[in-house]
């Protein structure tokens, strides 16, 4: 998200708000790899969350005349692509398969404890959990919704919210041990 | 890690996404430029559209309300009609047939209501003879002697019989005029149904030659015939008119 001094955000802000198509290919190199990173966050894989991605680009080109400068320009795409992702998971909710976790992990981290695990390892665990779990874990953790937030945009109650929570916490803990007691299995064997 | 905090597992997650970075595909701006290229598709149509078809419903769910409440006038309505003229039918016969006897003593039990419900002129009408000749010929033939016998009956019927052509005479003016009704008369004939209200307020509108809707009414029934919105047109009587070129 680092903007040259040619390009201040104001000069991007403004080529897209007039549908500076240079503009906008500009913007897009500067910002979808953080982007993409919080994409990949909300789907199971990465072709599912390019998908997203690309959706949530156009949304945001569609809709940048509507950004009004309260807040960090950065913080309302990430907002858009959030709102897209959620979009989509309740789009595909019927046709998802849900994966049960305990089917096994099969990427084990090169790391050995949980600080050694890299973005990518947690990732990996985040993208295994059940669609619900993801969104709600996603949202309440990293994005920093509140319970009520969650309810209102998932369609569900803040009970529900709260426990789905805590089950996602509780399966990214025991996956994490998992890992571990691998790593350990290997280092010491 | 069993016994790790909430706040502080979840704040290692925070830490570990805050910055992250994934690189996209390389074709994926090329997807995202197409799409930018492709115009958004015009809302007002579907909204107009959307509307059309409510209007088109609400006014179906009308026309079969006012339809039905028709239907059930026109039935009495039938019964009265219909019984006259056939009987005047039968009863023409035998003035053209010039054989009164068997025809009267075949019928007059049926006829004789239906004819003395209508006090009407006697007049001559040749048109109805013409039709009702063949089957009397039939009849005719099956009465044979039986006719003979009921011959001393006469007298009432005959008193009877010039009544029933007179009926004959007023009744059949309606009933051409129904069929005519299909055409572009029905316009003139004031607001009797639903169609004819739908028709008086679309011609008040819509000057043009197409109107935006248009129904073919009668006595009975409201049809559409005729519908020009936006995509959605077609016209039934100009598909006529066309095949008749």
């Amino acid at each position: 998200m680092k903007l040259t001094p040619s390009n201040t955000i104001n000069d991007l802000l403004e080529g897209c708000k007039a549908g500076d198509r240079k503009m906008q290919e500009l913007l897009y190199r500067q910002t979808s790899s953080k982007l993409l990173a919080v994409c990949m966050r909300y789907a199971r894989d990465r072709m599912e969350a390019e998908d997203v991605l690309q959706l949530g680009y156009i949304r945001i080109f569609q809709k940048i005349k509507e950004y009004r400068g309260d807040g960090s320009f950065e913080g309302w795409m990430r907002k858009v692509m959030v709102n897209c992702a959620i979009e989509s998971y309740r789009r595909n909710l019927r046709t998802l398969n849900i994966v049960p976790i305990e089917e096994g992990y099969e990427q084990p981290s090169e790391g050995f404890d949980f600080s050694r695990l890299g973005m990518q390892d947690l990732l990996a665990l985040i993208q295994k959990l059940a669609d619900g779990y993801r969104i709600v874990f996603n949202m309440y953790i990293i994005e920093g919704y509140s319970h009520k937030e969650i309810a209102a945009t998932l369609g569900i109650s803040e009970g529900a919210s709260k426990s789905q929570l805590s089950r996602a916490r509780a399966i990214l803990k025991e996956e994490i041990i998992k890992m571990e007691g691998i790593n350990y299995a290997t280092h010491t064997g | 890690m069993q016994h790790i905090q909430d706040n502080e597992f979840d704040q290692l997650f925070r830490d570990k996404f805050e910055e992250a970075e994934i690189k996209p595909s390389a074709h994926l701006w090329d997807h995202i430029e197409t799409q930018l290229a492709v115009k958004p598709r015009r809302v007002f149509p579907v909204y107009w559209m959307a509307a059309a078809v409510a209007v088109a419903g609400l006014s179906a769910a009308l026309l079969f309300k006012t339809a039905g409440a028709k239907r059930q006038l026109s039935d009495g309505i039938a019964v009265a009609q219909v019984s006259p003229s056939a009987a005047v039918a039968r009863q023409a016969k035998p003035a053209a047939s010039a054989e009164p006897v068997p025809r009267l003593a075949a019928s007059p039990k049926v006829i004789a209501p239906g004819i003395q419900i209508e006090d009407s002129p006697a007049v001559d009408e040749p048109k109805k003879d013409l039709a009702a000749l063949q089957p009397i010929a039939l009849n005719a033939r099956h009465d044979t002697k039986e006719i003979a016998v009921s011959q001393e009956k006469l007298p009432l019927p005959v008193s009877a019989e010039p009544i029933v052509l007179a009926s004959n005479d007023v009744k059949p003016g309606p009933g051409d005029e129904v069929i005519n009704e299909n055409d572009n008369r029905a316009e003139n004939k004031g607001i009797r149904n639903m169609g004819d209200l739908i028709n008086y307020v679309v011609d008040k509108v819509d000057k043009s030659d197409e109107k935006i809707i248009q129904f073919k009414t009668d006595d009975d029934n409201s049809s559409l015939i005729a519908l020009n919105i936006g995509i959605i047109r077609f016209n039934s009587k100009r598909h006529k008119q066309s095949e008749k070129d």
